[in-house]
């Protein structure tokens, strides 16, 4: 009867301790700035607050670390990065970090890729429209649209295949009047550096979200099997909003990277005309083929620069371009509202392709 | 009559279980959802930091609750015990009130939208 | 014809239900969900019932009285407080069961009263959580465990002055043949 009873005890003992089993692992979130001009979100489940903030602590160190490597307008005491190359056009080649050169050999790969529609070399001519654009939003009485001559003479030096690398000496060299402007690939490589060093680190169960370049690394932990990406709707007039009455539609995502670009970021008016920051190599001027492109990509450097040349490109040229890169989705929207994607893409989709969370 | 050592022991372990349960729980960040349901199934959905509606009022059997100030709670209710009414305000997110005898639940729930994480753009 | 012996458990088994109901029924009148607003947190003093009985009558009888006291609760209070009531009230009783063995020596009747307390509510609050389909552990049981702390005094100190009465008086010897004395030493049978 004793032997019994003691038995009875463990059992009720144990089974009053079923409020002691530690939940499922929470969600945790946080943010920070003052990497490549835009708020880094980091989202992710783990079993303690700690453990989570041990990963947003590796995912802002990559980021601050290559924020100052791959910064085209401020130089950093000491350290050489993409300005400094482009200071010393036609002067000398400048010694930088493996990251530079790494960068900047995936860019030369990605132009061919593209057909030149990602163009690193592009510098000169994007110059041009920064400095339009912010007299167009400075006053926007003065706002003007640069001229075709301007801008053939600058495209006149955006040969990509004369930024000399010499990998061995680790420097770069441009010539007089080039320039490197790393806008379209930066901020991709520099999340998917981030994503693998938690990966490396053993990491499962992070979203990082760069300015909306989003990178899932594993799945949520909470129930569901994949992480809800919204898609924005490029005619919305929201500038954020999780509400799916206001998003074109919702990705279901594990493991891969999602990038949108559209006529919607960085843009200024001439005379009612939007003029948006992604330029067109064949026109010189915004390309207008759509307004808006998401790109689902097993890379987020890769995400980051199909997103770029998926929205350049004309359309059966990108549509092919996707199609033919491994792994790779996109979604584009018109200017009369209208919806093309590729063959693999609604699988991703909440509404128009029924996919679903696994909640 | 003689208290005993088993006794003593017997109410610290109570003790003890109770404290460590109570501070055990991990701490949230500020939780946004409040989900009412009846008789097991959902009936609303609350965002507590930009509520769609102050009341919710379940007529039958009379129940009504109330979101204010990132918080919600039984006001009123038909049951005799009145335990979910004088449970409280709810904020944090797990924080739950029950009214057993109407099957009714208000749990707290954490995040944003349930299923949106993220916006890409 | 019925054994004596026979008759006097059924008529003492139901007397135990009737005055187990009765305690009930009672202390509801208190009203103890204003202190503590937890659902289905109760002074516990039918405990007192399935004590008495454990000790007296002996395990089974306790058992047949107690789930007798749920079912017929269950007539007047409805079936989701019934299902409470009787999964609150076999925890207690498996509790209390369990520590009786050693009653004298490491326990009082406060230590087997607060152990039936505080499983009675766990039980409960296990129900309440399978039935409604979520985890009320966690905000609950902290709360229950005191509150099952406290009641498991409060119903012991009561009762045993009860208890105390009912053994000195020669009572339980006379009409619980097979009793196990709670409050009073045991004298060994001839």
């Amino acid at each position: 009867m004793k032997k019994f009873s003691l038995l009875l005890l463990a059992a009720l003992l144990a089974v009053s301790l079923i409020g002691c089993a530690p939940d499922a692992p929470q969600q945790y979130r946080t943010e920070f700035l003052g990497t490549f001009d835009t708020v880094v979100s980091v989202i992710g489940y783990a079993d303690t607050e700690e453990e989570f903030s041990q990963a947003a602590g590796i995912v802002h160190e990559t980021f601050a670390g290559l924020h100052q490597l791959f910064d085209i307008y401020h130089g950093y005491s000491g350290v050489n990065n993409i300005k400094t190359i482009n200071d010393n056009a036609g002067l000398m080649p400048v010694k930088v970090d493996a990251r530079i050169i790494e960068l900047l050999q995936t860019a030369k790969e990605w132009h061919s890729k593209t057909d030149g529609a990602v163009n690193v070399a592009m510098g000169p001519v994007l110059a041009v429209w920064h400095e339009y654009r912010g007299t167009g939003i400075a006053s926007p009485e003065d706002a003007a649209v640069p001229g075709a001559q301007e801008l053939a003479e600058a495209a006149k030096l955006t040969n990509i295949g004369k930024i000399a690398i010499d990998e061995a000496a680790s420097t770069v060299y441009i010539e007089a009047g080039m320039r490197i402007d790393v806008g379209a690939i930066a901020k991709g490589y520099a999340t998917q550096a981030a994503a693998d060093a938690l990966i490396a680190a053993g990491y499962d169960s992070v979203l990082i979200s760069a300015g909306g370049n989003v990178a899932a690394v594993g799945a949520p932990k909470d129930g569901r099997d994949k992480w809800g990406v919204g898609v924005k709707d490029p005619q919305s007039d929201l500038a954020y909003s999780t509400d799916d009455e206001n998003l074109l539609d919702v990705a279901y995502v594990s493991g891969v990277s999602v990038v949108s670009s559209g006529s919607y970021e960085r843009y200024y008016e001439v005379d009612g005309v939007r003029y948006h920051h992604l330029i067109d190599p064949q026109t010189l001027f915004p390309a207008a083929h759509c307004i808006g492109v998401t790109v689902i990509a097993q890379d987020s450097t890769a995400a980051d620069v199909l997103s770029t040349a998926a929205f350049v490109l004309p359309p059966e040229e990108a549509m092919l371009l996707i199609e033919n890169t491994e792994g790779t989705e996109a979604l584009w929207v018109h200017e009369n509202g209208d919806v093309t994607l590729s063959s693999g893409m609604a699988a991703y989709l909440k509404h128009i392709g029924g996919a679903t969370n696994g909640a | 009559m003689k208290i005993r050592l088993g006794d003593i022991l017997l109410a610290a372990a109570a003790l003890a279980a109770a404290l460590l349960l109570l501070f055990v729980r991990a701490p949230q960040d500020a939780p946004a959802v409040a989900v009412v349901l009846r008789g097991g199934e959902e009936i609303a959905r609350i965002n507590l930091q930009n509520p769609e509606t102050e009341e919710v009022r379940i007529d039958e059997p009379g129940i009504v609750i109330r979101i204010e100030d990132g918080r919600i709670r039984f006001e009123a209710s038909s049951c005799p015990d009145q335990t979910c009414v004088h449970t409280g305000w709810l904020s944090r997110a797990g924080d739950i009130a029950v009214c057993l005898p109407n099957e009714v639940i208000v749990k707290v729930e954490g995040g944003e939208t349930d299923d949106i994480d993220v916006v890409a753009e | 014809m019925m054994k004596k012996k026979m008759v006097q458990k059924i008529t003492i088994s139901a007397l135990l239900v009737a005055l187990a109901l009765a305690l009930s029924v009672a202390e509801r009148l208190l009203p103890i969900g204003a202190l503590i607003p937890v659902p289905g947190v109760k002074l516990g003093l039918a405990n007192v019932v399935t004590m008495l009985a454990l000790f007296y009558i002996g395990a089974r009888g306790a058992l047949v009285v107690l789930v007798l006291r749920c079912l017929l609760g269950g007539l007047f209070t409805g079936i989701t407080a019934m299902i409470f009531s009787l999964s609150g009230g076999l925890l207690a009783f498996a509790a209390m069961l369990a520590l009786k063995q050693w009653h004298a020596r490491a326990f009082s009747i406060f230590g087997i009263s607060i152990g039936g307390a505080a499983a009675h509510n766990a039980g409960q609050i296990i129900a309440a959580s399978l039935l409604l389909g979520q985890n009320l552990y966690t905000t609950y049981l902290p709360i229950l465990l005191l509150t099952g702390l406290a009641t498991g005094v409060i119903t012991a100190a009561a009762a045993g002055a009860l208890f105390i009465r009912l053994e000195k008086s020669g009572v339980i010897s006379r009409y619980f043949p097979d009793a196990h004395l709670m409050m009073t030493a045991e004298r060994k049978r001839a």
